[in-house]
Formats: structure tokens, sequence, C-alpha cells
């Protein structure tokens, strides 16, 4: 018997963060652009080493320096964003299909499904997705790939965990009911109804499971377990560069490490921002 | 063509019987819920405790009752979404089966239900024409332009109009909303609506459209009617016959005037005693 | 100052996309000590806004006029503790649904003596046997189990007499009930609505009862008033509603819309959506 307010109306907090948003998804989406640009933006063959030319400091050639092995920075920093974007979306999506897939099945069929399904979340979940990666390196080669599939597998707990909150929700609401007593098949009413009303909160989490798969497999890369030589990757690049900072070279693993450090705050914050967004319009 | 059968007999619960086949009927109907796990055990609750009826085809029954007396858990067997501890349900002569899709979809067109809250009983991302299209699309095998025509007449059955087929269901007040999911109901040719407090949550003036409106409904296309509520005044309105449960159990039953020109137990007077109207003050 | 509760010219506007929605209309009536007013209406007609204003919660963005009085002082000139204050001694609130209006996390004796927490141990332990004398004074058996219970643990009917008692607990002279009853049995209704009407009759509180069953405003309301998009179309008392003295095409729509307990009619006399609104127009 209560009066809706109209939907136009907004609170103020919305507003402020309106500024956040467009920032934070204006650099996002430059990040992506550089990536997919890399071949025009980059100067030089991020390959490329002159051994004439090593750890030189920025000059018109190269505008920030060498590496070690003679290779220009800044190119190196651009191609290093292909397998700094590509890595987590790999993640995002393998963790995103398996998690939604897993969540809607536990929802709805409750009971002993349900709970086997938390079981191995849980089981999943305590693992650090640096060991998991350590785990499948023993077996398969070390490289992005492998990296990538680790961390999939270690992100589909907590993506997993929230679609299934949320679809016990959907699941309960007296449409879906409606929808069984008609005739629908499971199958037919989880995708075509259940699904479209998840994906504001699916979509949300997507963009901050992104920023963190970012620095998970920067982390491995790190370590030597993800990206090999000679690919250009900001991870690898900070490892690589520890060697180069005791020589009073710093460069390459702080850039790689401020680049990194950009790319994974915008991913996340406009993740936050858009949970908070979406959380706003609910109801 | 009914037989009436207002008396509480000590021995067996109240009955409400038919001649010819009834629409469904329901025979020492239960249905216990066991809520607490191995960890944690609680006692089992009794929602539904031998309870039989039967609804004549083309007529209205009223189940009436307050909040813990089964009456919803009888709805929701009857739509095959609990599972009975015991007894027995047959539609048209049938037994009830949900086990197969198959089995689902028959038993759509035996009964379909309309919901309380109609600001929750329709995807609230799809086109309202879209959910009686899908509900066509299912049960028959019309051509999408044909579903189109059939969704209109759908629509003007039920006093809507036709451009509202492509509208959210936010768009729509929720006299309308509950109009669509009767609409759709009726997509299915159910034999049997059931309304689960239907039009409880509806303005007075709305309320007293939809009634009419379902009147004309069941006189065009003889379908029988299910009315779940606690509202007396609604009973007299539409229903011919009433079933009144307490506790999971009938307590008296038969045709509405009868019972309610003179019920016999006490509930069912208790009931009738709380409905305000003129000249009535309430009592503790 | 005579009157429990004055209303002057209550205004509200929310700005939105479509422009500014009227959503009060200078709404103004008085409550008298002791008196028993019913307003009653349907879906949009603004009579919650009406009271949360009285009480001086208005939806945020909105902008409000007028003048709102609970025994002499201004309620939308306070804000802060002193609106705080207004709120727990001179005004109780009894909302619809008491599950939702009640913290689940708190026991009911925690709920009831919340005022009290800072206060000295001697003030608290007597506003602990207040709390169950009130509740005793509600109809209810056993205090002591209701007082050490959560509230999930309690039936709505249950949970709303606790409601009142809590409403009640300061002495209030005016008692504020948003569609109390609307979601109890119907049984359970009668008995709730009897309560209000010994509670308030007791300590001499008035009572403003919204809802949208006129029979129940008919019932225990010494006056009647109908709202209609925002404004009060007509004032009435229930002998008057039942006599047939209605000047209000839509109060009387309101009245015999319903369907009737005792018998049955060919059709319930309807009025098409939108037919009041030129007659109520600004």
């Amino acid at each position: 018997m209560s009066t809706v307010l109209p939907a136009g109306q907004a609170p103020a907090t919305l507003r402020s963060s309106r500024v956040g948003l467009w920032f934070f998804a204006g650099t996002s989406l430059a990040l992506v652009a550089i990536a997919l640009l890399a071949p025009l933006l980059a100067p030089h063959d991020p390959n490329a080493g002159d051994v004439l030319q090593v750890l030189q400091p920025p000059s018109p050639e190269h505008p920030l320096g060498t590496d070690a092995s003679g290779r220009d920075l800044l190119s190196r920093l651009i191609y290093g964003s292909r397998t700094a974007l590509l890595g987590p979306l790999v993640v995002v999506v393998v963790a995103t299909s398996a998690g939604t897939a897993l969540g809607i099945l536990g929802a709805w069929r409750r009971g002993w499904v349900d709970s086997l399904v938390g079981r191995v979340f849980d089981l999943v979940f305590s693992f650090p997705s640096m060991l998991l990666a350590l785990l499948f390196i023993a077996v398969m080669s070390p490289g992005l790939t492998t990296a990538a599939l680790a961390v999939s597998i270690a992100f589909v707990p907590p993506i997993g965990r929230l679609v299934r909150a949320s679809a016990l929700r959907e699941v309960n609401e007296p449409y879906v009911q409606a929808l069984q007593t008609q005739g629908f098949g499971p199958f037919y009413i989880c995708s075509r109804h259940v699904l479209p009303n998840l994906w504001p909160v699916i979509l949300a989490q997507v963009t901050t499971a992104f920023g963190y798969a970012m620095i998970e497999l920067a982390g491995v890369s790190f370590l030597g377990l993800g990206v090999q030589e000679p690919t250009a990757d900001w991870g690898k690049m900070i490892q690589t560069g520890q060697g180069s900072i005791v020589r009073g070279y710093p460069q390459e693993s702080l850039y790689a490490g401020i680049v990194l450090v950009v790319a994974v705050v915008c991913f996340i914050s406009l993740g936050d921002i858009l949970t908070g967004h979406k959380n706003g319009r609910r109801g | 063509m009914m037989t009436e059968d207002a008396t509480i007999t000590q021995d067996e619960p109240p009955r409400l019987g038919v001649d010819a086949t009834p629409a469904f009927r329901i025979e020492h109907l239960s249905k216990t819920f066991f809520p607490g796990s191995r960890l944690r055990p609680r006692p089992p609750v009794v929602a539904v405790d031998d309870v039989s009826f039967a609804l004549p085809q083309r007529s209205t029954l009223a189940v009436v009752g307050e909040s813990g007396s089964g009456k919803t858990t009888v709805a929701r067997m009857l739509m095959g979404l609990e599972v009975p501890t015991s007894g027995s349900i047959e539609f048209l002569g049938r037994p009830l089966s949900v086990r197969t899709a198959k089995d689902r979809r028959r038993h759509a067109r035996s009964i379909q239900m309309v919901f309380q809250n109609p600001y929750r009983s329709l995807d609230p991302r799809q086109k309202v024409g879209g959910s009686l299209d899908e509900v066509l699309k299912l049960h028959t095998s019309l051509s999408a332009a044909e579903r189109r025509t059939r969704s209109r007449e759908l629509f003007e059955l039920v006093r809507l109009d036709a451009r509202l087929l492509d509208s959210l269901p936010s768009n729509l007040s929720g006299g309308q909303r509950q109009r669509v999911c009767i609409a759709r109901a009726l997509a299915c040719e159910a034999r049997t609506i059931v309304f689960d407090e239907a039009v409880a949550a509806l303005d007075v003036l709305v309320q007293a459209q939809v009634l009419n409106l379902l009147a004309d409904v069941q006189a065009e296309t003889h379908v029988s009617y299910v009315f779940v509520t606690h509202d007396l005044a609604v009973v007299r309105q539409v229903a011919d016959d009433l079933v009144v449960m307490q506790a999971g159990r009938i307590v008296e039953c038969g045709e509405v005037s009868a019972v309610l020109d003179a019920p016999q137990h006490p509930y069912t007077q208790r009931l009738l005693a709380a409905v305000p109207r003129e000249g009535w003050t309430p009592g503790l | 100052m005579n009157s429990a509760l004055q209303v002057e010219d209550l205004r509200m506007v929310m700005p939105s996309t479509e422009g500014d929605l009227q959503l009060l209309r200078g709404v103004s009536f008085s409550v008298a000590k002791g008196e028993a007013v019913g307003i009653v209406g349907e879906s949009g007609s603004g009579k919650t806004l009406t009271l949360r204003a009285a009480i001086g919660l208005i939806p945020p963005g909105a902008s409000v006029t007028g003048r709102v009085r609970i025994d002499g002082e201004s309620v939308l000139d306070l804000s802060g503790r002193p609106l705080a204050q207004l709120r727990r001694d001179k005004a109780g609130m009894v909302f619809q649904d008491p599950h939702a209006a009640i913290n689940p996390v708190y026991r009911v004796a925690d709920f009831l003596t919340e005022p009290w927490r800072k206060a000295p141990g001697r003030e608290r332990a007597a506003a602990g046997e207040r709390a169950t004398q009130l509740l005793s004074r509600c109809q209810i058996a056993d205090p002591a189990r209701v007082l050490a219970s959560f509230p999930h643990q309690l039936s709505g009917g249950m949970l709303q007499r606790v409601m009142i008692a809590a409403a009640m607990m300061r002495d209030p002279g005016v008692l504020l009930a948003d569609e109390p009853t609307t979601a109890l049995d119907v049984t359970t209704q009668s008995e709730v609505l009897a309560l209000m009407n010994e509670v308030r009759a007791e300590r001499g509180a008035s009572l403003v009862l919204i809802t949208h069953d006129i029979g129940v405003v008919a019932a225990i309301c010494d006056r009647i008033l109908v709202m209609y998009r925002g404004r009060i179309i007509e004032e009435l008392t229930p002998a008057q509603l039942y006599a047939g003295q209605i000047s209000e095409p839509y109060t009387e729509a309101l009245l015999s819309c319903r369907p009737d307990v005792t018998h049955r009619r060919d059709r319930l006399p309807v009025v098409a959506a939108g037919a009041f609104d030129e007659r109520y127009a600004d």
C-alpha cells in the first residue's frame, strides 16, 4: 500500500561518485586502448636488445631509458599491457563462467548439491593462488596460460559464492515459482530468467575481479612461474629489474610497478563504484 | 449437484463431496515439515493434517484460514510445488504427477496460480507481452504471429490495453500487473486457477474491479477458481463453497451462504465476529 | 493548546525527472486531546507521508512547507536531539510490519528500555518494571517470557502488542499508527484494535490511525479523514458514513466497492481509474 518514490530520485552520494566513475572508466579504457594499439604506439621492438645501449637514461630515442639487455623500456611497458590485460581477461571469463554455473546450480538445487558445491568452494578457497600455480607448474610447463588457469580456479569460489547468494534470493521470488508451475524446465528458467536478473551483480564483480586477477598474475610472473622471457610483462619486469636496482638503475622495476599499481587501482575502483551504483538502483 | 455437509462428525474431518467428476479431488492429504538438520534436530511441523475436499467444475471454492492454518501449503501441493507426506491428489480423475518436465507441462494445463504479491510475480526484466508469449510457445504450436494475436485476445479478456504488451512490469500498477498474471494463467488454458491471497494487496477500488473481472472471465471460459484467503467478505462475494481450516485441519465446510449465515464451529464464528462492519466494535 | 496534534497547510514536493511531484497539497487537520482520528485512502493518497511528516520523517530530496505541532511544539523546526526527544516523549509510533521495525538482534526487553540505556541503574530498573506492567496491560499473559525473547520468536500479533507497549512507555500524548493491523490475521486485528482503544482511553492519549480499510476506522475512530492524491477531500464521523451522509463520490466509492460479508452482490460497483482526477485536480 505504499507509494513508490519516482526513479529519478538519486541520492547525493551517487552524484559525487559520478566523477570517480568517469575517471576510472576512462583510465581503464585507455589502458585497453594502449594494449590493442601497442604495435602502433611502441617506438621500438620490445624484444630487440642492443648490447651497446644497456641501462641507458631517458633520451629522445629511448624516452624511458633501456633495461639490462638494452631493450627500450617504453616499448616493453606498452607491450606489457597486453599480457597484463589478457591474463586477467582469461581468468575473469573462466572464473565467471564456472562460478556462475556452480553458484546457480547450488542455489537452485539446494540440499546435498548445494552443500557439495559449498565444500568444493571452501576447499579451493583455502589454497592461495600462488600455491595452485606451483601445483600447476609441476604438472605443466610455466607460462601465461598455466598461470591464468591456476588463478582462474582460485577465483571461482569468491565469484561462485556471490552468485549463489544472489541466486538464492531470485530463486525464491514468486515469479520463478510461477514459471515452474507453468511447466518450464529448470535450465530454461535459470538461463532465460534468473541469470539476466543476476547480470548487474555479476558484471560489477567482474570488473573488481579483473583488477585482483591482474595483481595475482603479476605476482605469479614475478616469482618466475608465469610469463617467461623474453615476453614483456609488468610483473616479470619488476623481477628482472631487481638485478639493476643494486647497480643503481631502478627504472625497470619502478616504472613497471607504477603502471601495475595504477592499472590495478583503476579496475578495482571501477568495480567498487559499479557495485555501489547497482546497489543503489536495485528494488 | 453438490452434497452439503456443514456438520462436524467425531470420527472423521468434514468433507466436501461432489457427484460429477470434479476439477480436482484431494483425499486425506497431509504434509509434515522437518525443519531441523542432523546436527540440530527440531520438532517436525504438521502443516496439513488429513484434509479432503473436491472442487466441482466451473465453480469457485474458498479455502479460508489464518496464518498457520495450512491453506497455502494445500495450495502449493495442488500446484506441485510441495510433495505431500501422505494422501492423494487427482485432477479430472488422474493422479497428480510432476516428476518429469512433460508431466509438469501437462499439469500446468490443469491448474495455474496467481500469487499474492503482484510486484514480484513477473520477471522484472521481461516485457509483459513476452511472459505471455513464452507460455504460449511452451504449450501451443502457434506461430509467432498467431501467438501475438492470442496475447492480444488474452489482454482483451482481462481488460488491458494491448499497447501494454510491450511494457515492462515496472511501468504497470499493481492492479494491472495482477491482471497480467491472470492473463498468463489463462494462457495455459488451465481448467483451474488458484488465487493465493491474490487480491489482498490491491487497493479497494482496484480489488473490486478485479473481482468483477474474475466473475466475467469465469462466465466466458468456464474455468474453476480456488480462492485461498482470510477475507470473509471476499469469500461471500466470489465463492460458491468454502472450507475453513485451522491448524492444518478442516473445521467446517459447505455452501458459502449456509456456513456464513449460520456458522457451526466456534472458530468460524470467531472469524465472522472479527470482520469490521457497521455497528462492530473490536473485541478482546 | 487544546490539540494534541495540529497540521496546518502541509505541502510536500518531490523533484523528479518528470517535473515536480506534488505529494501533499495543503493537508490541514487537528486532533484534540483524547480523540481518535482515522485517515483513510488508497496508495498514492499521501496518508503515510502525512503521518511521517508529523514526526519529521521526510523522504530525502523532498521539500516540505507548512506547520506541524505536537503538544504545541513545532516539529518541522526541530532536528537532532530535540527532535529525537519529541519523538520519544510526545509521540508514539506503531508501524505496519513489526518484524521490520524492531531490531532483530536485541531482545524485547532491550527494545523497550532502550531510551534508558545510559540512565542510572535505578531508572533503568524502573523502566524495566514499567515495561512489564505495560506488557500485561497489552494482554500478554507471560510478560517475563516475552521480555526475554527475540523478535523472531514472537508472532506478528504478539510483536505488534510489544510495539504498542513500546509506544506507550513514555506516556505520549499522541499515538500514531500506520497500518498497524494490515499484516495481521483478522482475529488478531480485532484484538490489537481493541487494545489500542483501551490503552489510549486509559492514558487519555490521542490516536491517529492510518489504514486503507474504511471499516476499521469507522469502528474505532471519532472522526474519519478521507485522502485522495495528497489532499483531504472529506471529513465525517462513522455515524454519518453509515447513514449515507457522504458528500464526496470518492468516499462513497471507498465504502460501497468493498465486498460485504453479509450478502453477495451481482457485481461490485466500480469506477474507472482516474475518474476522480478531474474532480480533485488542483
